[in-house]
């Protein structure tokens, strides 16, 4: 009796958990999973959206791999970014978080004011970072001139323009940093302490102690910087439409023209799973190397 | 006796009144729901808005449901058009759409459009484009069938030419009334006009063939079509980007720009190029320019109307014959989406708002309205329609000869209302369904060039190949 009565009370509570559940599945369903299937199906398939799709093998892969030499040149830019982006943007941010984990007065203003960039919206911080580095009256090349230099075009030259984007992206460092600072006071002092005790420089203990005992974090930031990087997009939708001369059309910009110009939404799923698959490998020898280097406080 | 007379005709009235509850609705059902998706709004844009509202009144039997969507009708590539693209997949398409006319066969070839068969008729084909230079039919159409007529009052289009500032002319003892004569007095008399800073920037840059930096597409393909270059074959299945005459002209354009200082000099100067009242011809930072004749008219006469300039046909290289060349950037055109649920009343839609008096009708109120609240209109499009051009002219032009600038007059006067009578030839744009794609390969052939990340001959080589690939591919698909 009292088994049964437990039962109709359990079946009662994963009745209402389901039905809790529920919305977040159909979401999960209707707007992921379901979007990915068919994106994975349209991948084999010449589709421009007022058409039927029509089924075409490889024909999309093979194009984009042995084809289309935009897909390598888009490639290599969005690399840069991850290869010379990345290294700055976590050094930045780990500078700012020592900076601010000294205990001096109005710390929290200081912490206030480094993280507000982060949350600027990009598309306000790109029109903003239009005007710095315009060439002939922006702020960047004034300052410049005050020192007799002749600032360069920005992001008017093949040269600048993707170090252009990654001067702007240190300057939305702040969520990296509040990382790192929650990750500097996780350091216990005691280590800090023996350390002092053996009389340690403070550089030593930079190396020794607060640079093993925060790999865990620089780990985490690696591989959301990595994966968020390689979907590099805004920035060049507005700032430079992928020019100049192709110098900052990254690989989601080129798969976005092709599906939204071209309506050649096939291949521009098909661009989107190998750019998961170059994702995937990158994170997956991420963690495979992440052995060698991260330590975990055990 | 008169009680009762009156007490049924009471019982009359209220069983009318009643019966009206019932059947004035089923009337009211009967009028045709007419969607239209336009690119202004009719309460903005006061011409558009006397000839829907002249349609209405004219057919009380069609309620016309103008929705704005600037996305779909402004966008010069499908990028802009995703929502029009959405509503033919689900079948929930308007029954008329405006849209941007380079897009028409992009359109067509995918089946969105329905061909206006009516104009197989050539009578009425010739009705609705006798007013129009030869090359709108050419953009409007694929495979031989007619799908969009040019629309409303804006339907002439964008047109490309020269235009230099008289004032820095006279500084530099140039003759002011006079534009160069051909690409070798160009490049004089840019190198004359230059002036740099003490750090060695441009401070005025002489000539700019090419200067949006996000797209040198457009005045590029005027200055070769002035070169004698065609950009299709005659069937329309070969591309010619790589034919000489584009290589002469790129590699002309390499040389000017670096007679000038090269790229490197030249984007950073024109990365401070800003549009509107902040243009850099406006703001006296080039001296000659290609450019959007409309536009350019347009914002000087709204922003410098005091400002000295001159406009002609671009210059073409020494020893052409041809002088007056321009081509034809596009014009708003109605369209019928597939799956228009009233294709004959869309039609009558489309040719009633297009006619010459209504193109007239809906220009010369707009250019009213303008006056009225101060200033005086430019149309910021080239009036295409000749027959409509000609009745907005006559009361248009004598008042803006009292109102405005010499210059400004006779810039309107010439390229806005008469271009296509002063043009020896005007060309097409790009007459090919995969138009954006062309675009953008032709944009990165001149940015490759002139950055000389290659030759312009190898560059337009490279493109060229792409661009015939697709084509070839998208004949197989569709054909």
């Amino acid at each position: 009796m009292g088994k049964k009565k437990a039962s109709g009370l359990l079946r009662r509570e994963r009745r209402a958990g389901y039905l809790f559940a529920l919305p977040w599945f159909v979401g999960i369903t209707a707007f992921i999973m379901g979007p990915i299937i068919v994106c994975f199906i349209f991948s084999f398939c010449r589709y421009e959206v007022v058409l039927p799709p029509k089924f075409i093998g490889f024909a999309n892969y093979r194009n984009i791999l042995w084809e289309d030499d935009l897909t390598l040149l888009c490639l290599w830019n969005t690399i840069y970014m991850v290869i010379f982006g990345i290294p700055l943007r976590i050094i930045m941010s780990l500078g700012l978080a020592l900076l601010l984990t000294v205990e001096i007065k109005g710390l929290s203003m200081y912490r206030t004011i480094y993280y507000m960039p982060a949350i600027v919206p990009i598309v306000a911080s790109s029109i903003l970072w239009l005007w710095i580095l315009d060439p002939a009256n922006g702020i960047l090349n004034w300052f410049l001139s005050l020192i007799r230099i002749r600032g360069p075009a920005w992001l008017g030259s093949t040269e600048w323009s993707k170090p252009s984007m990654i001067l702007m992206g240190l300057w939305s460092s702040g969520v990296n940093m509040i990382i790192l600072i929650a990750g500097l006071k996780n350091i216990p002092n005691v280590f800090y302490e023996v350390a002092e005790i053996d009389g340690a420089s403070f550089w030593s203990k930079f190396i020794h102690i607060t640079l093993p005992l925060l790999t865990p974090t620089l780990f985490f930031l690696t591989i959301v910087e990595v994966i968020g990087t390689m979907q590099i997009f805004t920035q060049s939708y507005i700032m430079t439409n992928g020019g100049p001369a192709d110098s900052t059309l990254f690989y989601v910009f080129y798969l976005f023209n092709n599906a939204f110009s071209y309506f050649r939404m096939g291949y521009a799923s098909a661009l989107s799973w190998i750019l998961f698959m170059i994702i995937f490998v990158v994170t997956l020898v991420q963690f495979f190397g992440g052995k060698y280097w991260v330590h975990y406080e055990t | 006796m008169r009680k009762r007379i009156k007490s049924r005709l009471w019982g009359v009235l209220m069983s009318i009144v009643v019966a009206s509850f019932f059947v004035l609705p089923s009337f009211a059902a009967e009028q045709i729901k007419l969607t239209v998706w336009t690119g202004s709004a009719r309460e903005v844009v006061r011409g558009l808005d006397a000839i829907l509202t002249d349609y209405e009144k004219a057919h009380p039997e069609v309620k016309l449901v103008v929705q704005i969507q600037p996305d779909v009708c402004g966008g010069l590539t499908e990028k802009s058009a995703t929502k029009f693209m959405i509503a033919i997949a689900s079948g929930r398409a308007p029954d008329v759409v405006e849209l941007n006319g380079p897009t028409i066969k992009g359109w067509a070839s995918r089946n969105s459009l329905t061909p206006l068969t009516m104009l197989d008729d050539l009578t009425e084909r010739s009705k609705i484009y006798d007013n129009y230079p030869s090359c709108i039919l050419e953009e409007h159409s694929y495979q031989g069938k007619v799908y969009a007529i040019p629309a409303i009052y804006a339907a002439g289009g964008d047109y490309w030419g020269f235009i230099w500032n008289k004032g820095i002319f006279k500084e530099n003892g140039l003759d002011p009334n006079r534009a160069p004569k051909n690409w070798d007095e160009i490049l004089t008399f840019a190198k004359k006009l230059a002036k740099l800073d003490n750090l060695g920037n441009i401070r005025v840059l002489g000539y700019h063939p090419i200067p949006k930096p996000n797209d040198r597409a457009p005045d590029f393909i005027n200055i070769a079509y002035g070169n004698g270059w065609e950009s299709m074959s005659e069937d329309r299945k070969t591309v010619l980007l790589n034919d000489p005459s584009v290589v002469e002209t790129l590699e002309w354009i390499v040389k000017v720009l670096d007679a000038q200082g090269g790229m490197k000099k030249i984007g950073a100067f024109e990365g401070g190029f800003k549009p509107g009242s902040q243009d850099p011809f406006l703001q006296e930072q080039i001296a000659m320019v290609d450019f959007h004749l409309g536009y350019r008219i347009m914002t000087i006469g709204k922003y410098r109307p005091e400002m000295e300039f001159g406009v002609a046909f671009h210059p073409v290289k020494e020893g052409r014959p041809l002088k007056n060349v321009t081509w034809n950037g596009g014009c708003w055109v109605w369209a019928m989406p597939s799956g228009s649920k009233y294709p004959e009343k869309a039609w009558e839609f489309m040719v009633e708002t297009s006619t010459p008096e209504a193109i007239a009708k809906a220009g010369t109120i707009e250019g009213a309205f303008i006056e009225s609240v101060g200033g005086y209109w430019v149309p910021s499009e080239s009036i295409g329609n000749a027959a409509a051009a000609k009745i907005i002219a006559e009361t248009y032009l004598p008042n803006l000869k009292e109102k405005a600038s010499a210059d400004v007059y006779e810039a309107v006067r010439d390229y806005i209302f008469y271009l296509p009578e002063k043009a020896d030839k005007i060309l097409a744009n790009y007459p090919t369904p995969i138009f954006a794609e062309y675009w953008a390969e032709t944009h990165r052939a001149v940015e490759n060039a002139i950055r000389h990340k290659m030759s312009p001959k190898e560059s337009l080589d490279a493109s060229t190949k792409k661009i015939q690939k697709k084509l070839d591919d998208f004949y197989k698909e569709h054909e």
